[in-house]
């Protein structure tokens, strides 16, 4: 099926691309680090993947015909300046050298960043556990923010590859001892690598928001830009992008400085359930919910249930004496302020309206 | 009865002089909150009229629409007097052959959380027999429009005034729950009322993904007010049929005093993806023929398409009592003989029936589904039809009753449509 709808709008791309053939351009840069899910490229092809289709996608809106521009990530800075790509999406303010070059978007999804390790590496529950000289795979021109510091002063070795999912090769071929990508990044890799030699556990190690960036050097204006963005998130289009990729729109999280542990999936359930009240530890969590609009993307990509199976469980617990269903509350930002009130809040909010105050608990 | 509601309402007065928590901003300490149903059903036969539920009023007959079958109102309040301490008070209307449509305490009770998954509660709760015997008024909750009557129907009770324990606990990859209730209860059907003494009951229910089995078994004293049937003594006691042991056999099989009855129940149920497979089997025992040894079975599977969900169920309910063996005085007439086997059968519960439904639900919107359903009653036992008085409304006929008209053919349809909403 899903295959099967990846072909319709793959299809559906192509013939708007071939009925815009005189239409004007819009110049998407594409970076050489990226890996699938966001980026494949076989020899003489056009380039695939998440963030390529979102050209497609964007052009389409726009009425002008994508073409992309493949550059090493440390290249497209340039590009932009020189007003040779009019966007350039899945990147952060952090992460360019001149952030007064662009014009931002709203962060369109969350990258959740995780350590791994091969089998033969020690299991970490925290980033102090890590033995010195260890080696860790890294993507070249990258930073990050709770690695750097270490690599800096020499305490392990950083091992950089092109993209990551040569990174995690590397990890597999046992030449680094961890290696540093995000859970999309690792999860594809996995997909495509059976039983590859990875350990099992996963430190997750914060999240990244990705935004669009239209280069103020552009002729086309940021403004058409982020409304065309904004038509994909309303008519759907962005999250089933996101799905058709495997990529969760939501994420369960706490507060950053809360010292609630990631939950398993099983544990998530039970919870939001209401079948128990309690984590493994014994403490009482406050759970919260967003809005009927994001009820079922929660309860479809979390709960595997629909939002209507959903509520009939909750309507089980509220009206047989049990649990009390979770507190809903309307906007992202009522979510947002609850969680950073109540350290012992568990919530869902959608990936995009994560941002650094938060940690990811679960990731479906 | 009347201490239980004296004291919820003592509870609720009390409840704004408490003040909730303070610091962070936590749900606030009222919660009200209600579910209802708009319903109508028709079932088709001349002779036999079927109820929306066993404690209706009235049946629908030869193709009358009725909207007091399932039609319902609850509403729910909740105060949260300090963490974990909370009132519950839920008051249900609903056609009851006792309360017409006048609002019942469904619910009200004090409950406690002794431990995070350990609550104890005291005064009117839910009977924890069933599957859905908690939500058994709430159609949001379930598939169908209403639990499967072949089940359901071995025990009418719906509430418990006592106390109530559920407890809740990882185990392997799962949860277990655990529920015990013990107090007493009267209820009043269409046949008459019951007065249990005592009922203690105790449910398992382990989930773990997409997989549920709950296990239960629930143990009853009571005794019967049926007015009929206690004509109907009198009648053979009497000797108006000729019976000759009629006094003896009735004191020792079927006494309307002292009953004594255990229901044992497992249910499974699996969700996964859009699929939902639910089956679940009762078992009843007692030391009375009217409450007639029995076994119930039904399996429900509903398939989800979008907003969108066809069900299919097939169920069944099986009296096992053997023969009263009620004698008739050999010089009487043959009809006083014909009598007393009709009698003797009637006490024996041949009520077998088997079910059939197809149905839709569609949950067109965030709170409120429709279901259309439809569902075919058979009766199985072959023989004579002797009245009964619960689902079905059958007829009986002389001398268990006056119906002289037509026999029943055994076969009945019920077309139900039903509005489920919660607020």
């Amino acid at each position: 099926m899903r295959r099967a709808l990846a072909s319709f709008s793959l299809g559906l791309l192509t013939s708007v691309a071939l009925a815009a053939e005189d239409a004007p351009l819009l110049r998407v840069g594409l970076s050489t680090a990226w890996a699938a899910p966001f980026l494949s490229q076989r020899e003489g092809q056009a380039p695939e993947g998440l963030n390529a289709e979102l050209g497609h996608l964007l052009a389409q809106q726009l009425k002008r015909k994508a073409s992309f521009v493949m550059l090493p990530r440390a290249r497209l800075d340039q590009a932009a300046e020189a007003g040779e790509i009019d966007l350039r999406c899945h990147t952060n303010p952090d992460w360019v050298r001149q952030p007064g070059l662009y014009e931002w978007s709203p962060p369109l999804w969350a990258l959740p960043e995780v350590l791994v390790g091969s089998t033969n590496s020690a299991p970490l529950q925290r980033l102090a556990d890590m033995r010195l000289d260890q080696t860790v795979g890294a993507v070249l021109h990258y930073s990050y923010p709770l690695l750097d510091a270490q690599f800096g002063a020499g305490t392990w070795k950083r091992d950089d590859a092109p993209a990551p999912d040569k990174a995690l090769r590397k990890l597999a071929l046992g030449r680094t001892q961890y290696a540093v990508t995000t859970q999309f990044e690792l999860s594809h890799y996995l997909r495509e690598q059976p039983d590859p030699p990875l350990g099992r556990w996963r430190l997750p190690l914060g999240h990244a928001n990705a935004h669009c960036a239209v280069p103020r050097a552009s002729k086309v204006r940021a403004a058409d830009v982020f409304a065309a963005l904004q038509a994909l998130r309303e008519q759907g289009l962005l999250d089933a992008l996101l799905r058709r990729h495997g990529i969760p729109t939501v994420a369960v999280v706490a507060a950053a400085q809360s010292e609630l542990p990631a939950l398993g999936r099983d544990e998530v359930e039970a919870l939001f359930l209401r079948r128990l009240k309690t984590l493994e530890d014994g403490r009482v969590p406050q759970l919260l919910v967003p809005g009927d609009a994001w009820l079922a993307p929660f309860a479809e990509q979390v709960l595997r249930r629909s939002a209507a199976q959903l509520r009939a469980e909750w309507s089980r617990a509220t009206f047989s004496g049990g649990s009390r269903k979770p507190l809903q509350l309307d906007t992202p930002s009522q979510l947002r302020a609850q969680l950073r009130r109540q350290p012992l809040a568990i919530g869902v909010l959608p990936l995009h309206e994560l941002d650094a105050s938060l940690k990811i608990l679960y990731l479906p | 009865m009347r201490r239980v509601r004296m004291l919820g309402w003592g509870l609720l007065a009390l409840a704004p002089l408490v003040q909730a928590s303070e610091g962070v901003e936590e749900p606030h300490p009222w919660q009200i909150e209600g579910y209802g149903t708009l319903a109508a059903h028709v079932a088709d036969d001349p002779v036999v009229g079927v109820r929306g539920d066993g404690r209706n009023r009235n049946t629908s007959l030869n193709g009358r629409v009725r909207f007091d079958g399932d039609s319902l109102l609850a509403v729910q309040t909740r105060y949260e007097f300090a963490p974990g301490v909370q009132a519950v008070w839920q008051l249900l209307a609903r056609d009851d052959v006792r309360y017409g449509q006048r609002p019942r305490n469904e619910w009200i009770y004090l409950g406690w959380d002794a431990q995070p998954n350990l609550n104890l509660k005291l005064g009117r709760t839910a009977l924890p027999v069933f599957l859905h015997s908690e939500t058994r008024h709430l159609g949001y909750a379930q598939t169908t429009a209403r639990p499967v009557n072949t089940v359901y129907q071995l025990n009418p009770f719906t509430h418990v005034d006592g106390l109530a324990l559920r407890h809740a606990r990882s185990l392997a990859q799962g949860e277990l729950r655990t529920e015990f209730s013990a107090g007493r209860a009267e209820l009043a059907l269409p046949s008459g009322t019951i007065d249990a003494n005592r009922m203690v009951s105790l449910a398992l229910r382990y989930d773990e993904g997409p997989w549920s089995l709950r296990v239960a078994g629930s143990d009853y004293r009571f005794d019967m007010h049926l007015a009929n049937v206690q004509r109907l003594y009198s009648q053979l006691i009497a000797g108006t049929t000729a019976c000759t042991n009629c006094a003896a056999v009735l004191a020792a099989r079927a006494p309307l005093e002292g009953v004594h009855a255990q229901v044992q129940t497992v249910a499974l149920q699996h969700e996964s993806g859009s699929w939902s497979l639910t089956a679940e089997i009762a078992r009843r025992s007692s030391n009375n023929s009217i409450v007639a040894d029995s076994l119930a079975w039904y399996v429900l599977a509903a398939h989800r398409l979008g907003d969108w969900s066809p069900y299919a169920v097939l169920g069944e309910i099986r009296f096992k009592e053997p023969p009263l063996g009620l004698q008739t005085h050999p010089a009487a007439p043959a009809a006083a003989r014909q009598a007393n086997q009709l009698i003797d059968l009637y006490l024996q519960t041949p009520n077998d029936r088997r079910i059939t439904q197809l149905g839709l639900r569609w949950d067109f919107h965030a709170r409120a589904a429709l279901k259309l359903q439809w569902e075919r009653y058979r009766a199985t036992r072959e023989g004579r039809i002797t009245g009964q008085s619960h689902y079905l409304e059958v007829p009986a006929p002389p001398p268990i009753g006056p119906y002289q008209g037509p026999a029943w053919d055994g076969r009945v349809n019920q077309w139900s449509l039903n509005l489920d909403f919660v607020f």
